[in-house]
Order: structure tokens, then sequence, then C-alpha cells
């Protein structure tokens, strides 16, 4: 790889010891991760892509414009915010919740560092996707969100992520959720740029006992480039809820890696995607089911018009020590139009005797019997598609409980779905 | 037939039966009746020999044996017989399959030979009528999609496919209507001999009018806490159990 | 309802149960892969040039490719260069008919409950009997051929019907396919062949039987199967091997073209010999088998149940090309001790309103890995396609593996396609009720096992469905408990 050199180069001027050490590491395992992105990135040519159309290592300069300020405005629903731009935590721009604290990583004071030291590029995948090695490598300075113990927000905090400057932003975010916290996080990205650009986003999370995290995140990304990796390591008894909805973007990857690391964790996984144009969308998650009687859910749905493409890939591991455990994931589809695609995989990996797991996944189209039904009742064709097709999303909407959010949400989806109206 | 002494059980740590006594000589028909969570189906499934429970004292004695080093099978095959609450579906097996093994297994454990399709295609016939049972139902996946009426007819032919000693009926009347009990009681009391017992364990007294016995005892918190004659099932139908709890 | 007798009766037999060999005196070539190799065998064969030649082009393209590393398995270094590629029991003169074949041979096969005499074979089956390298003798050849059927070894069908062969040949499977069907185009030895004209409705199921029995050898047969318009045929395949403590290779190509309003039926109970408790010995099969619906209205229905081989790697697919075709895949793979299976099938549909259908049985026990592997891919213009796949896997014990990876890429928005997957182990309950009913756990567990597997089971023709449920019992015999 050409830029492996540049990479050294980056590495060798971080001045954090212990950073610098990791950063070597993943640096070194580097040829071997790209060997490995074949498969994962089978129908997704994000790699290929982002290559040829950015400098992948173009630096990062530290300036906010007025412009960030006015935008942050229409997208803040919430009484706490976290806002990020071209990669920077602006705690100037924020919004902090009481009992939570927000830094970066390089202002950490000594106590509060052991933790996110503890954790940084521990539970991430820097070590199994590229993009994820190089967003360890070439991210500036890490947001750390520490939540401290049986705090309960009730209200989200949204995280506002802002690319304006550059053409690549990479972010990065470590979330600690101590015992018996709750809190809940919405996330959104914002294109200010004119031209293309390309995004990267690695976030670990770790819950302690007995925590509970919603996290909710709405992506479009119009023309532009993505890469998310979200990594959430849960303890015992630690719930997690995660939302993901994408709209657009030229490739949007996400990727959500769940570790159930200790007995009796809990976590829901819901997507929904609806694309059209020429968007493409990859979702890849995995479960890891590590300890006993554990329960993972996942239902992901999408619709697909246009030229647009949809890829899943869901993996669920149950290890040999992971006896009673009960996991689940499905994956439906609707194929719009003619030139639109869907490539899914969903996997299971089951090393325990004592499971419960089953995965179901269709593609198929619009019921014609259903629209005419409908359309028999005196319902335009348009209001009867768009009907149907809030229908199919609402089976996801429907296990949002925060109220706020779910119109929130509700709102955004069927902005999306009358783009469908002329197919 | 049965002498059960003492008896104590626990599933997971948890004491269910606790020190219960229970004669059943041959010839008779005993109830047990009691509230939910009294222990009645652990009782059942202690005497089939099922795992899940831990017998921690006394005895169970059948026809001069110690049960409690047998496993489930080698209960069966002494002629220990349980009609299940909950009879178990497997995708798959037909019922006649599934009696075919079962029969020929306990022959086989008493040194006979196995039947040959056609004599126990006779059997099977001749059974049959004793529940009305049809042959399609039989030649479908066991408890597969059955009906709960079907369910426990299935369970009842199976009784008298394996004719056994003992006949332990885990609330069979629960989830039937009245044609259906009265189609499932004709064949328990059509199965009925000097020479076996039966053991009723049930909620309601409903069934009791059709299978009559000849003693009917109550069990609260794990123990046997009053006996007496059908007339105790009649009366526990219009008090409830509360008069009868002890401390009361 | 006697079959099921007959299995339990089986039941008490231990050990893998083909596992002896027999002494008959063997043709060998010496061990080593090379063009000389090749050479050697198609002049053992008396082949025409062009076949020569054919096999040489795989060899050069076989040189250029690596072993595939994408399964889930763990497979040794497997040295080709200690193989003996060719292998024949000594023929003293040529055969007019099977009553001249080696009287061992003829032994060999009914130890296998196979009798290659015809007046003593159950009526309906044509068997052609293939050991190590080489078809021994085909049975019933006079009574097909009046109907115009060809049923033959694959070298007879060289010589006998070169156009058909030349026509045909790697047209499925192109020997460029993959490595190991590459490998196969240059030294298969030999096969089975068959040819179903128009409208004819073959009476009987043919069957071919595969035996590796000398040591050191690999086998490397090729079986071809052409069923001409609106022509059906249903064909079985049976193997076994002696056990060894070495690995031995067997790498073969099934490929099967149907017509228009054809429809081809074959089925699979393979039996290699699975390695000991230790997972010491064992066949490695690397198979591929591969069938294209090439005309309107055409099927081809694929049946395995898999229950030997040390590692098994195999996906036979369809192709429905022919508007209106189908596509079956019914399996069931069994795996104990130290074995590995990644077997699945390929379901590509290409023709407008064609249908495919997976159901695949997976049963893990000991401590073997066992992975579904499956694609069903709907191309651009096979408008209203349909897929329905169920893939279900039981274990039975906490030291084996079960994975699921089914790959499903559409490009059509009229198609429907399911898919649907379980993973769950034996219930307590189910095993309860059997044994109060009497069963011992080794028969509850048996007749439970065979529930699960039954949709596939009832697939195969009665006389292999005997066969593969006893097989079933027999392989995971001490596997619970």
């Amino acid at each position: 790889m050409n830029i492996t050199k540049d990479l050294k180069k980056l590495v060798s001027k971080e001045e954090d010891i212990n950073l610098k050490n990791k950063k070597t590491d993943i640096l070194d395992s580097l040829d071997l991760t790209y060997s490995l992105q074949k498969e994962e990135y089978k129908y997704t040519p994000l790699l290929k892509i982002v290559d040829k159309k950015f400098d992948l290592l173009k630096e990062n300069k530290d300036q906010i414009s007025q412009k960030s300020y006015e935008e942050v405005a229409k997208f803040v629903n919430s009484k706490f915010y976290l806002i990020s731009v071209d990669g920077y935590f602006k705690s100037e721009l924020s919004n902090i919740p009481p009992k939570v604290k927000i830094k970066k990583y390089s202002e950490l004071e000594r106590e509060e560092k052991d933790t996110f030291e503890n954790m940084y590029q521990k539970h991430d995948d820097s070590k199994s996707d590229f993009f994820s090695s190089l967003n360890s490598i070439i991210h500036e300075d890490c947001l750390t969100i520490s939540v401290d113990s049986n705090t309960v927000l009730k209200e989200h905090i949204t995280i506002i992520n802002i690319n304006e400057n550059y053409d690549v932003n990479n972010y990065r975010k470590m979330i600690f959720c101590d015992k018996g916290s709750e809190i809940s996080i919405f996330e959104r990205f914002i294109n200010l740029k004119s031209d293309e650009n390309f995004s990267s986003s690695v976030s670990e999370i770790y819950q302690a006992e007995n925590s509970k995290l919603n996290y909710y995140s709405a992506q479009d990304f119009k023309e532009n480039y993505h890469y998310n990796s979200i990594n959430v390591f849960q303890k015992r008894d630690s719930v997690s809820n995660f939302f993901t909805m994408s709209f657009s973007g030229s490739i949007v990857r996400n990727n959500l890696n769940i570790c159930l690391h200790d007995k009796s964790c809990y976590t829901n996984m819901y997507g929904f995607y609806a694309m059209n144009d020429k968007s493409l969308i990859d979702n890849h998650t995995s479960v890891d089911h590590v300890d006993e009687n554990s329960l993972s859910n996942e239902h992901y749905k999408g619709i697909m018009g246009g030229r647009s493409n949809g890829v899943f890939n869901g993996k669920i591991f149950v290890r040999k020590k992971a006896q009673k455990t009960n996991a689940f994931q499905s994956n439906n589809n609707i194929i719009l139009s003619d030139k639109s695609k869907v490539n899914t995989k969903p996997q299971l990996e089951i090393w325990a005797d004592d499971v419960k797991c089953s995965h179901g996944c269709t593609v198929g189209q619009m019921d014609d019997d259903a629209i005419f039904y409908l359309m028999s009742r005196g319902i335009s064709r348009k209001d009867s598609i768009s009907l149907l097709l809030s229908a199919f999303s609402s089976e996801i909407i429907e296990k949002i409980t925060d109220e706020k959010m779910k119109s929130l949400l509700t709102e955004l989806i069927k902005k999306q779905l009358e783009k469908f109206n002329d197919e | 037939m049965l002498k059960i002494k003492n008896l104590h059980a626990s599933v997971e740590d948890t004491k269910i039966l606790k020190g219960l006594n229970l004669e059943v000589k041959s010839g008779e028909v005993h109830a047990i009746m009691g509230p939910n969570g009294s222990g009645k189906s652990t009782l059942a499934s202690v005497i089939a020999g099922r795992e899940d429970y831990d017998v921690t004292d006394g005895e169970i004695n059948f026809q001069g044996t110690d049960l409690g080093e047998l496993g489930p099978e080698e209960r069966a095959r002494e002629g220990i017989f349980l009609a299940f609450q909950y009879p178990v579906e497997i995708p798959g097996v037909s019922t006649t399959n599934f009696m075919k093994t079962a029969v020929n297994q306990i022959r086989e454990s008493k040194g006979e030979k196995p039947l040959d399709a056609v004599a126990f295609l006779k059997l099977m016939k001749e059974k049959m009528k004793l529940v009305n049972i049809r042959q399609d139902l039989l030649s479908r996946s066991i408890n597969d999609g059955f009906s709960g009426g079907e369910k426990k007819r299935n369970e009842i032919f199976q009784m008298a496919m394996l004719n056994p000693k003992l006949s332990i009926l885990d609330e069979t009347d629960s989830g039937l209507d009245i044609d259906a009990l009265k189609i499932v009681s004709n064949g328990v009391n059509a199965l009925k001999s000097k020479e076996n017992a039966t053991v009723v364990v049930t909620h309601y007294q409903r069934l009791l009018d059709y299978i009559v016995p000849d003693f009917v005892h109550v069990l609260i918190d794990g123990k046997i806490v009053k006996s007496g004659d059908k007339n105790l099932a009649l009366e526990l139908e219009e008090k409830g159990y509360d008069w009868i709890k002890p401390g009361n | 309802m006697s079959k099921d007798d007959k299995i339990l009766k089986d039941f008490t037999s231990k050990e893998y149960e083909h596992g002896w060999s027999v002494d008959f005196e063997v043709d060998q070539a010496p061990n080593g892969l090379n063009e000389d190799i090749v050479r050697l065998i198609s002049k053992k064969k008396e082949e025409p040039n062009w076949l020569l030649e054919w096999r040489l082009d795989a060899f050069e393209t076989f040189k250029k490719m690596k072993m595939p590393n994408w399964a889930n398995l763990k497979i040794p270094e497997i040295d080709l260069q200690s193989i003996s590629y060719y292998s024949a029991p000594k023929k003293k003169k040529e055969l007019k008919s099977m009553d001249e074949v080696d009287p061992e041979l003829i032994k060999t096969f009914e130890k296998l409950g196979i009798s290659l005499q015809e007046q003593k074979r159950l009526s309906g089956v044509a068997v052609d009997a293939v050991i190590d390298s080489v078809s021994i003798g085909t049975t019933f050849k006079d009574k097909l051929s009046e109907l115009g059927i060809i049923f033959c070894s694959f070298s007879e069908a060289v010589k006998e019907h070169p156009d058909l062969v030349k026509k045909y040949l790697g047209t499925v499977i192109p020997s460029k396919d993959n490595y190991f069907a590459a490998l196969n185009s240059a030294v298969f030895s030999d096969g089975s062949f068959c040819y179903i004209p128009k409208g004819v409705r073959c009476p009987m199921e043919l069957s071919t039987y595969f035996r590796i029995n000398a040591s050191n050898t690999g086998q490397f047969e090729r079986t071809l199967i052409i069923a001409d318009e609106s022509s059906y045929v249903s064909y079985l395949e049976g193997c076994t091997a002696p056990m060894r403590d070495e690995n031995q290779l067997h790498a073969a190509v099934v490929e099967i073209f149907a017509a228009s309003n054809a429809e081809v039926k074959y089925s699979t109970v393979q039996n290699w010999y699975p390695g000991d408790k230790d997972g010491k010995g064992g066949i490695y099969n690397f198979v591929t088998k591969r069938g294209i619906c090439s005309g309107d209205n055409s099927k081809i229905s694929w049946t395995q149940v898999e229950t030997g081989s040390a590692i098994t790697w195999k996906y036979p697919s369809c192709v429905l090309k022919g508007n209106n075709s189908i596509g079956e895949f019914y399996s069931v793979a069994v795996t104990n001790n130290y074995q590995q299976a990644d077997t699945g099938t390929k379901m590509v549909h290409i023709g407008k309103n064609t249908k495919s259908k997976i159901i695949s049985k997976g049963i893990s026990a000991g401590n073997s890995q066992n992975s579904y592997r499956g694609q069903v891919k709907v191309m651009n213009r096979a408008s209203n396609s349909r897929n329905f796949s169920q893939c279900d896997s039981l274990l039975l014990g906490n030291k084996c593996g079960a994975h699921t990876f089914p790959y499903i890429d559409i490009d059509n928005k009229s198609s429907m396609v399911e898919h649907e997957a379980t993973t769950s182990k034996i219930g307590e309950d189910q095993i309860f009720y059997c044994l109060q009913r009497g069963m011992d756990e080794e028969n509850a567990i048996a007749l439970i096992v065979n529930g699960y597997a039954k949709d596939v089971l009832k697939q195969l023709p009665m006389e292999f469905s005997v066969e593969a449920q006893k097989l079933l019992s027999l392989t995971l015999e001490g596997s619970v408990g």
C-alpha cells in the first residue's frame, strides 16, 4: 500500500507513548487487515473508490466557521448536544449534561485517563476492518463521554458531526457507561461542504453492569462517502438498543459490533434503510455471545428504489460458554425498481448446544394485491404505495419507546418515503 | 402396587414436595387434587423419573422395586405410564412410528420378539377404536399441529398401546371440551382392570364425574393434607381449597 | 414401516461397517502428478487425441490455480505428489458380460449389499460399479438400450459415443471452474455416463456405486448425465471406502444437462470413511456437482445424505437458464467426532419464472464442525423468480459447531426470495417423552433425528431412504450421554 509510509510518519509523531504503541501495533498488522477485506467488502467498493477519490491522509486543521454555528441550530432538538466539526469536538458549541463528563482525550486528568486508556482501541474492529485501522491512526483527538454510575438521563443527547472544510474527516469517540446508568444518544452527520467528501467515525462503548444505552442514528449523506463503526462491550445485565436509519449516500458502510461479554446481557439492533438514486447502504453487524443467558434481537428492513444497492451482513456468534443463548435476526427487503439490487448474508456460527437461534431474510416487492385492495377503496396509487411503505417501516419505528425520538424519526422516514412516490 | 413414603423433591433448589405419602393398590383409581402450584404435576413427573427433579428424601416403591435409581425408560418398561399435561411435539416422527419403536423396545427388554408389521397393525386398529382416533392422525408427526383434544386422545391411545400397570393422567382434562372429555374418559375406563391402577391428577372435579375415583387426595404445599372418597371432590368443588389449608 | 424396523435392528453394529478392504490384483500408476501421468492415464484408457488435449489443457489451467481457502474448513496440506492417480483392478481380458467379472469384485460389491448379477438384483435399479478409479461393470445395459438409453462407464462412452461426450463434457463445469474441477479434468479415470433420449422416461433407477479400495490412491471420477427433451431419469450414487489411517483424496465432478421439459433427479448417499473417533484417517471429499436446466420447463433435483468423509467440500448447484425451470436441493449433512463439512448449494436464476427450493438439515455431534454455505442469485432478467430456503441445524453436545453462510444476491424487482434458518438442540422434553414410553436414549435420539431430517429423506428413492436412515443413526452413535 502506498500510504503505509505516510502512516508511519504520522505514528512516529504521536506524543502519547501509550497511544503510539497501540497505533504501531495496528500499523504493523495493516497489511494483514487489508488482505482480509475481500469478503467483508464483497459488494461495497468503498476501499477502491475512497482511495481513488480522496487523499485519505490529508491533515485536518482545527478551526471553526460561523456557518457551523448557524447550521447547528437547525439540527439541535434536545436540551443537551455535543458538536464536532471536521473531526474535532467543540465544547464551546456544545451543551453538556450534568453528571456526564465530556472531554477530549488529550485533556483528560490523570485519574480520568485510566478508564479510557484501558478502553482505547481495545474493543474496536481496527484489527479486522481497514477503515477502523485507518481511523485509529489518523484521527486527531478522541471525544470521551463518561456517564457516572446510576446517572439516568431521560432526555437524549444529540451528537452532531459537521463536515465543513475538508475532503476527509475522521471522528472518534469513546463512551463509558458506569454501573446502573442510563443514557440515550442521537447521532447525525451534516455535510456543509459542497464537494464530495469522505468521513469516518469509530466509536467504542463500554457498558458496565446494569447500564442501559439507547443509540439512534439518522444517516443522510447525499453524494458523500461514509464509514461508521460502533463497537459495544457489554457487562452483566446491561441493555443496549440501536436504531440505525439510513437514507442516502454514495456509499455508507456501517459496522455495528456488539460483544455480550457477560451473563444476562441484552441487545436490540434495529435498522431501517430507504434508498434511491445511486445510493449504496451496507450494514454489517455482528453479535458475539460470550457468556450465558444473553439475548440478542436484530431486525433490519429496507426499501430499495432507483439504482440503489442494499447490502446486509449479519453475523451471530455463540461461544461454547454461552449456553441458554437466544439470538434472533431478520432482514426484509423490498425492491422497488428494475435497477436496484439487494445482497444479503445472514450468518450463524454456533459452538454452544443449548441455544435458540434463528435468522430469516426475505427479498420481495410491493404486494400488488394490497395496492389493488387499497385502490379499490378509493385511495390513489401514490397514496396506496406510501401507505404500504410506511406500514413496512412501522415495525421498526414501533420498537422505539421514547416518544420524542419516535416522532423525530417517524418524520424523517416519512419525508424519505415521499421520494418513492414516482416509482 | 405403588408405595410412596415421605417423598421430598425439589427443582433447582426450590422444594416442591415436602414429605408426601401415598399408596395405590391394584384395581384402584386415585385422584390427586389441589390448587395450582401445589406440586401435582411434580409428583407425576417424579414418579415417571424426570431428571429435572431431585428427590432429596423418601422412597417410591413400585411392585416391590425401589424406583430411585431407575431411568424413565426403565420405569416405563416396569409398567408406569404418564399421560403428559403438555404432550411433546416431535416433527417428522409419526405416532405410528413412535409407538412401534416404543412397543418393540419394551418387548425386547422383556426378551420378547418384536411385533411384525401385521401384528402391530392389528394391535393398533384394535386400540384406535377405544379412543375413537383416526388413522390419518396417527400417520402425522406426533402432536405436531394437533388440537388440544387430539393430543390428549393420542396420549390415551398410547396408554392403550403400552398396556401399563400404573397410569398417571396429568391434567388430562385441561383444555378439553365436554365431548372430548367423554371420549378420553371412556378410553380410560375401558382400560381399567383388576390388575392395573390409575392416578388422576386434576384441578377440576368435572373429570371425576367420568372417571370415578375410589380415593381422593388433596395436595397442598407439597403434602397430602386430606384424603377421602369421591364426595371429597364434590366438597372441594363447592368450597374451594381454602377451608382445608393447614392453619385454617 | 418395516424400514424403521430394519434401522433399529441394524442399530447395534458399532463402527464404520464398510471399513474392510479386499485384495485383488491392481494396475496402479506411480505416485505423483505431472504431464506424463496425465498422458499415461489417457493412454491406458486408449483415448482419442482430442480428449488428451482437453486433459492437458485442464492440467495447464490447474497448475496456475491455488487450493481454495474460503470454506469454513481446516484442511491439512494435501501432498498431491504422494498420490497415485490411476489404480484399476487388473483385467484379464475383455469382458463380454457381467458373468465374466472377477469373482472377487463381485463379492466386494455383494459385501456392500449390491449384487451385480442382474437376476439377483432388485428390479428397478441398474448399477454401474466403480472401484478405485475404474468402472467394473454395468447391469441392465441391454434392457436400457432397447429404449435408446445409454448407461455405461465413462471410458466406454468415450469409445462408443464420442460425439455426445465431446459435445457436453465440460460445458456445465468447465475445467477452469475451480481447483478441484481442474484437477479432476486432468486426471479423471472413469465414471458413469448416461444419456436419455427425447421423450423417454427411464423405467428404472440408474445407480453408480463408488468404492475406493486401494491405498494411497485418489479417486477422480467423472459423471455426465444428459437428459434430452422431455425425458426423465432418477439417478443414485453411493460411496464407501475402507478404513485407513492415512487420508485419501476424492475429487469428483458431476455434470448434468437437462434440455427443455426434461427432469433429472440425482440422489447421493455419501458414506466415505470418516476417520476414526480421534479424527485419524478418512476421505477428503472435494466434489463439484452442477446441473444446468438449459431448456424451458426443465427440472433438476439434488438430494444428498452426507454422513461420511473427514472433510466434505461440496455444493451441488443448479443453473436455471430455461424459462420456468426448477432447481431443488435437499440435504442432510451429519458430522460426528472430528469430521468437517462445508456443504450447500448455488441456485442461479437466469430464466424467467424460475423456481428454486433449498432444504438443508445439518446435524453436528462430537467435536465436528458443520457448515451450510449457499447462494441464491437472481439475475436482472430472471423476472418472477422464486426461491425458498430453509436451513436448520441441530446440535448434539457442546463441543461441536454449526454454521450457516447463506448469500442472497437479488437483482430483479419482481422476484421473491425467502430464507429461514434455525439452530437448536434436541429438546430435553422430547427425549423425556420418548424415554417415558420405554425407549432408551440412543433410540430416542435416532427417532428424533430421523424425524428432523424427514423432509429430505422422503425425497430419496425407497431403497436409499432405508440406507440413509440407518446411516444417520450409526453416524451419531455414542454422541450423546
